[in-house]
């Protein structure tokens, strides 16, 4: 029974396991508080203008929407309307299987589709059409002549190339069926494509081409053309292109006109006239009506707005406000001030207003307009953050938290909320003030490992770095204890406050506060320095430190020790680190958080410290029945805990003494090594 | 600004130790003492100078997943000087799905295939195996080791407390020294300590990172950098 429920558990769990891990790590979450780069914006967001704060850093395609919205063009349901994307099907492995099926014999495993070219890099040479295409004629010369073994080994010739080297079908031979001697010149000239002979390549497809019985004559055209996109893209170096091969590429296809020429020869345009292209597309993408190409037209002009130069201003004011809005340069701002000046436009307005300090003879100007902006107008929260941002830098303290705590009554987007949050938290009046500010509601998760962000599962407020730093180093003892028991902050906050209160307090020698906070973790009430080390040797998980964000560790119980050796912290306060006061203490408050931190700062890593009381009580107190396990778990704290140089020292001299006085006892066969881990 | 050089600062003073010291055991013909990786994007790597540095590159990634295998070779251009000494590196990256026979064979074939250029003096292995994964990356080297000089990039534990790559048949392991996690102050502190990495495999180079501070590198070994940026003549140690 036992055995099957075991059974049933394992089970159970690996069905539970995530389907994509990453393959390196470990990789932590953190939380992200307010958006800089990827705002997570729903296609609703998009269409109605709920962009938030608009920030420069944004990819393009966000600064894109808030372009539009700013110009009072909103983005409209049928432009996000994603088209419907084929099937991507493994051609390669298509080719291998029709041929298998002819042939009854075994194909090659693999055909490498991308070819080496110089500076290391590779590119996709044969396509997935180009597989589809030979499956597709294999099986309709097969139906016609049998077997055609002839043509396979052609075809197997022709697919060589894709990898590497040069490898041409020979000549058709005499007295085969017109269409398979078609078949065979189409090959070759495919063959020479793919081994990168472009000139011999073009001159086969257009003789193809000009051969009315060639069942190839109809898309010999568009390969000639091929050939030169190929010859431009490999042969002009890296990111560079020869334009006259581009432009005469664009032409040819544009000839053409089926879809596919249509597409590449917009692929070519790009190239050879990118100004021009930036034009067009800047133009298009501004219009509603234009939304069948809207998605391609966002690629292309993401692509572009990649190779911007200075000289592209002329292709429209889309990519000139972008290009502008992003640059920090003094010539963008004499530039926004020209464009806002002529204009009096919204987009200019941001483009200027982001720009400006305190101090610029405009900034109070540039601000008074900002604030006749409507609040329903889609700039209106990056139009106020700029605002209070220039209050903030001119210490105009009383206007700026007047400001944000109107606009903090608003509903607006999580992300602006915590940004206006952390603008209001530098004018906190008080201590009160301070912490019904400190909470803030994560927007994304990321980690190391990821570029974008991901939506938290959960929607629970946690501490941001700014108050966070305030709790570590600029409250006094005193103020971390109201605040971990006032019941305005969510219990898992209070509870992170007080584990970090009491385990600071007893650093501090304040046994009388800690006392007082036990009750709330269900700690032991300590009575002297040993019970308290006592109830941190047992406990990995206490720290005189708030983490920001996810604190992986408060998520285990104080008693559980982690795998990655976050227990027992490493210094309470660093060598180097200074007290940063919040600015509403008191001079006496001051005082006394500048003398806390100066005690702590002097204490040693937590192994060591508690290393050192249970070597000092055991030494003192033979007969106390803790003393050996002491010992024990001080051994324990140097292996698992946050070391520092006195490690080894302190471990050898708990495990020494332990194995002296207590060498029989349960504590000394439970440690048979000290540890020398600094 | 301050910050940002110091790490370089620091590995400079660590090469320059390095520099001074006999060259490692276990490529004898290398001349460079210090390869940079160069991983996918732009890199314009002529500024080097040959006899101090060679290239680790990206050269492709091999994904396995659900039984399948799909390639990802390098897209972008790499230009290096003459004489650079390379080692074409391949990244395997995979999910959990289990690795079969087949794509045993694939991943030995675009490896070598990858690995097939000029001036190579080894080819690089980069694959952070799973427990469940590691019979599947020992067939690998097993299988590849007479055809490449086979070096392989380790999780620092692999070098320390969990050694399991100790009989791979590879000239080198290089323990990977950077984005550690929360171990990272603990393994550093255990080698400023004086402790070196139990297996031989390890002890040749360092995989190091320049916008992390560089552990206490012991004299004689090789270092790989890694740099977050496409490298530049300022970002050299």
């Amino acid at each position: 029974m036992i055995r099957c429920l075991t059974i049933a558990l394992v089970l159970a769990g690996l069905l539970l396991l995530p389907t994509h891990l990453p393959s390196c790590g470990p990789f932590f979450d953190t939380a992200v508080f307010t958006e800089k780069s990827h705002p997570l914006l729903s296609d609703r967001d998009i269409i109605q203008g709920n962009l938030g704060v608009v920030h420069p850093t944004f990819w393009r395609k966000f600064l894109f929407y808030a372009y539009r919205h700013f110009s009072g063009e909103p983005l409209t349901e049928a432009e996000l309307k994603l088209p419907s994307s084929p099937e991507n099907p493994d051609g390669a492995k298509l080719w291998l299987e029709t041929r298998q099926k002819i042939t009854g014999e075994p194909s090659p495993r693999w055909i490498d589709a991308t070819r080496r070219t110089a500076n290391y890099l590779y590119y996709s040479n044969c396509t997935i059409e180009a597989f589809q295409t030979a499956a597709a004629t294999l099986t309709d010369r097969a139906a016609r002549f049998g077997p055609v073994r002839e043509w396979i080994a052609a075809q197997d010739t022709v697919f060589k190339n894709c990898a590497e080297g040069r490898h041409i079908p020979a000549p058709p031979e005499p007295g085969l069926p017109p269409i398979l001697k078609a078949d065979r010149e189409y090959q070759i000239a495919a063959a020479h494509f793919y081994s990168e002979s472009f000139d011999e390549a073009r001159r086969r497809f257009q003789t193809i081409a000009a051969d009315s019985s060639s069942p190839w004559r109809s898309i010999a055209p568009y390969l000639a053309a091929r050939t030169l996109i190929r010859k431009a893209a490999l042969t002009a170096g890296e990111n560079q292109y020869d334009t006259r091969l581009m432009e005469q590429a664009a032409k040819e296809l544009k000839e053409i006109g089926t879809g596919s020429a249509q597409r590449l020869a917009r692929y070519a345009a790009l190239r050879a006239e990118p100004l021009e292209s930036l034009r067009g597309i800047s133009s298009q993408l501004m219009d509603p009506a234009r939304h069948a190409d809207f998605h391609q037209n966002l690629t292309d002009f993401q692509y572009l707005m990649d190779r911007y130069q200075p000289g592209w201003a002329v292709a429209g004011e889309l990519p000139e406000w972008i290009a502008t809005f992003q640059n920090s340069s003094l010539q963008a701002l004499e530039h926004s001030i020209q464009k806002y000046n002529q204009t009096r436009s919204l987009p200019w307005l941001v483009a200027l207003i982001s720009k400006l300090d305190a101090k610029h003879p405009l900034a109070s100007e540039i601000a008074k307009a900002a604030s006749a902006i409507p609040k329903n107008s889609p700039a209106f929260l990056t139009l106020a953050y700029h605002r209070v941002r220039l209050l903030l830098e001119s210490g105009e303290k009383d206007p700026a938290r007047a400001e944000l705590d109107t606009l903090l009554t608003s509903p607006m987007p999580a992300s602006a909320r915590n940004l206006f949050r952390a603008q209001r938290l530098l004018l906190a009046r008080g201590f009160d003030d301070f912490l019904l500010l400190s909470p803030r509601t994560p927007v994304g998760l990321t980690t190391d490992y990821e570029s974008g962000l991901r939506r938290p599962d959960t929607t629970v407020p946690l501490f941001d770095a700014d108050s966070t730093v305030a709790f570590n180093h600029g409250l006094p003892l005193s103020m971390l204890e109201r605040a971990a028991t006032d019941s305005r902050l969510p219990a898992h906050l209070r509870s992170r406050l007080a584990a970090m209160t009491w385990t600071r307090a007893i650093l501090l020698d304040d046994h009388t506060r800690a006392r007082s906070l036990s009750p709330l973790l269900k700690l032991p009430a300590p009575k002297d320095q040993f019970s308290a080390a006592w109830t941190i040797l047992h406990n990995p998980g206490l720290t005189p430190l708030l983490v920001d964000g996810y604190d992986r560790r408060s998520l285990m119980r104080l008693s559980e020790r982690d795998m990655f050796r976050e227990n027992w912290w490493c210094a309470a306060v660093e060598s180097g680190e200074s007290a940063v006061p919040a600015p509403f203490l008191t001079t006496e408050e001051r005082a006394q958080l500048e003398a806390e931190h100066a005690k702590l700062r002097a204490r040693p890593a937590a192994p060591t410290w508690l290393a050192r009381i249970a070597i000092a009580w055991a030494a003192a107190h033979p007969n106390d029945p803790r003393s050996p396990e002491a010992l024990h778990l001080a051994v324990r704290a140097t292996r698992y805990g946050c070391t520092d140089k006195n490690n080894g020292e302190v471990s050898r001299a708990a495990f020494q003494l332990l194995h002296r006085r207590w060498p029989a006892s349960e504590w000394a066969k439970k440690t048979p090594y000290w540890y020398n881990s600094p | 600004m301050l910050a940002a050089k110091r790490p370089l600062i620091l590995i400079s003073a660590l090469v320059m130790v390095v520099a001074a010291l006999s060259m490692p055991r276990l490529i004898p013909t290398t001349q460079s003492r210090v390869f940079l990786w160069a991983w996918e994007r732009p890199e314009d790597l002529r500024f080097l100078d040959p006899a101090r540095f060679g290239v680790a590159f990206l050269a492709a990634t091999l994904h396995l997943h659900d039984g399948e295998l799909i390639t990802s070779p390098r897209r972008h251009p790499l230009r290096l000087g003459p004489g650079t000494e390379i080692i074409p590196v391949v990244r395997i990256e995979t999910d959990i799905t289990p690795l079969t026979a087949a794509q045993l064979d694939a991943v030995a074939h675009h490896f070598l295939r990858f690995t097939d250029q000029p001036n190579v003096i080894a080819a690089q292995i980069d694959f952070d195996a799973t427990v469940s994964q590691r019979p599947f990356y020992r067939s690998l080297v097993q299988r590849l080791h007479t055809q490449r000089k086979l070096s392989i990039t380790a999780l620092a534990s692999w070098c320390l407390d969990d050694p399991w790559i100790k009989d791979l048949p590879v000239i080198e392991a290089v323990p990977m020294l950077f984005r550690m996690g929360p171990e990272s102050r603990s393994i550093r502190q255990r080698l400023a300590g004086g402790s070196d990495f139990s297996l031989e495999i390890c002890r040749s180079s360092y995989g190091l990172s320049t916008d992390e501070s560089p552990a206490l590198v012991p004299a004689g070994r090789r270092l790989y950098l890694f740099h977050p940026q496409p490298w530049t003549p300022r970002a050299l140690p």
